[in-house]
């Protein structure tokens, strides 16, 4: 095999291709190698048939990736049943990891804003009534709600940086994304905010024990669920744009 | 052809052309193409994955030689991998005969449909 991964430039799509599906193969390096060298002698030897034929160097490598198949599809077909297993169960905890982060966050905002609705209109805090008559701790000591709407926007930030950061990590070194944290994950995002917002609606309805509501949370979780449910409409109608061609785009 | 039925019979297709002798994966690609005249045409990247499967069964064998500057993996039919496709052609023979005689049939009574025979000839009762 020449020296895959090394001086790629533009001028040689099959070393880029190559850089990819290594980049995408979920196997153990040493199996990847070998993987990559048989299709860089199979692709360079599929250019060649094209140069023979007339065809320019560029021309002859772009057919021969385009009758190899795109990188996604030979990345699934390498994949044993266990390796899709894991990539299918990583995608997933990597929606639920960015999910989780939003959340929080959100949940941060939304008490740092009832707070300082609070604030401003010298609102008294929120009266939760246990069961027991007991007073809870944070009425008794009313800074406790901004302390934890801090905490949580805190920790909601670092848990989504953290997101971002794996997330370039796993882009440089060409990884592909899953389709939950993908393509799908507006409209999952949209309905798991929508899900949130309506379980809390439900529970200030039954109520027992919340006296006053902060709907500032929903106003936040709702906030989300709709910038997403606009965003994953909008990647439909790209979508639809794209597989209807410049015909139906009007 | 539906990729899905291609891929259910690529095993055997794949244990076929290497009968001819060993050979590395864009020869049997190539020969798979031509010798179906075109009809099998999966996506060239998806094939290696059934070679390392039907190495791993133990049905082929390779080796990496050096050719044109690069390595270069040969893989060759092992004595298992030709009972196997001995197996294997007799099934696919005795399907296909199965098949032919079947559809063979039917387009004969499409195309005939009264075909000058008794329906109590084809092995309908009324």
């Amino acid at each position: 095999m020449s020296a895959a991964g090394d001086d790629r430039t533009s001028g040689d799509p099959i070393g880029e291709y190559l850089d990819q599906l290594r980049a995408g193969l979920r196997v153990s390096p040493d199996e990847a190698e070998l993987i990559v060298a048989e299709a860089e002698d199979h692709l360079r030897e599929t250019a060649a048939a094209g140069l023979a034929v007339g065809m320019t160097e560029r021309e002859a490598q772009e057919a021969a990736i385009s009758v190899f198949g795109p990188v996604p599809a030979v990345v699934h077909a390498h994949q044993t049943r266990g390796g899709r297993t894991a990539a299918v169960a990583g995608d997933a905890a990597a929606a639920t990891w960015k999910l989780a982060s939003l959340l929080v966050v959100a949940t941060g905002v939304g008490g740092l804003a009832a707070d300082a609705v609070r604030a401003i209109f010298r609102m008294p805090q929120p009266a939760v009534i246990m069961p027991s008559g007991a007073v809870p701790h944070s009425v008794q000591h009313p800074p406790i709600h901004f302390m934890v709407a801090v905490t949580a926007a805190v920790c909601g930030a670092i848990l989504l940086t953290g997101f971002s950061l794996v997330r370039r990590r796993q882009q440089r070194r060409g990884r592909l994304r899953g389709p939950l944290v993908g393509g799908a994950f507006p409209a999952v995002a949209a309905g798991f905010f929508c899900a949130v917002v309506l379980a809390l609606l439900a529970l200030a309805w039954s109520g027992p024990g919340v006296a006053s509501f902060p709907g500032l949370f929903i106003v936040a979780y709702l906030a989300l669920a709709i910038g997403y449910a606009v965003r994953a409409a909008r990647m439909l109608r790209r979508r639809g744009r794209r597989q209807g061609g410049p015909g139906q785009a009007a | 052809m539906d990729r899905e039925r291609l891929k259910g019979n690529l095993d055997l297709l794949l244990l076929s052309v290497l009968s001819a002798g060993p050979a590395h994966g864009y020869a049997i690609i190539t020969s798979l193409r031509d010798r179906s005249e075109g009809t099998f045409d999966l996506p060239e990247g998806t094939i290696y994955p059934a070679l390392h499967r039907l190495e791993d069964s133990g049905l082929l064998a390779s080796s990496w030689a050096q050719a044109e500057g690069r390595r270069r993996r040969v893989y060759g039919l092992t004595d298992k991998g030709v009972a196997e496709l001995a197996a294997e052609h007799t099934q696919w023979r005795k399907f296909a005969t199965g098949m032919q005689a079947v559809l063979g049939w039917s387009a004969q009574v499409a195309w005939h449909p009264a075909g000058g025979r008794d329906p109590g000839t084809l092995g309908w009762s009324a």
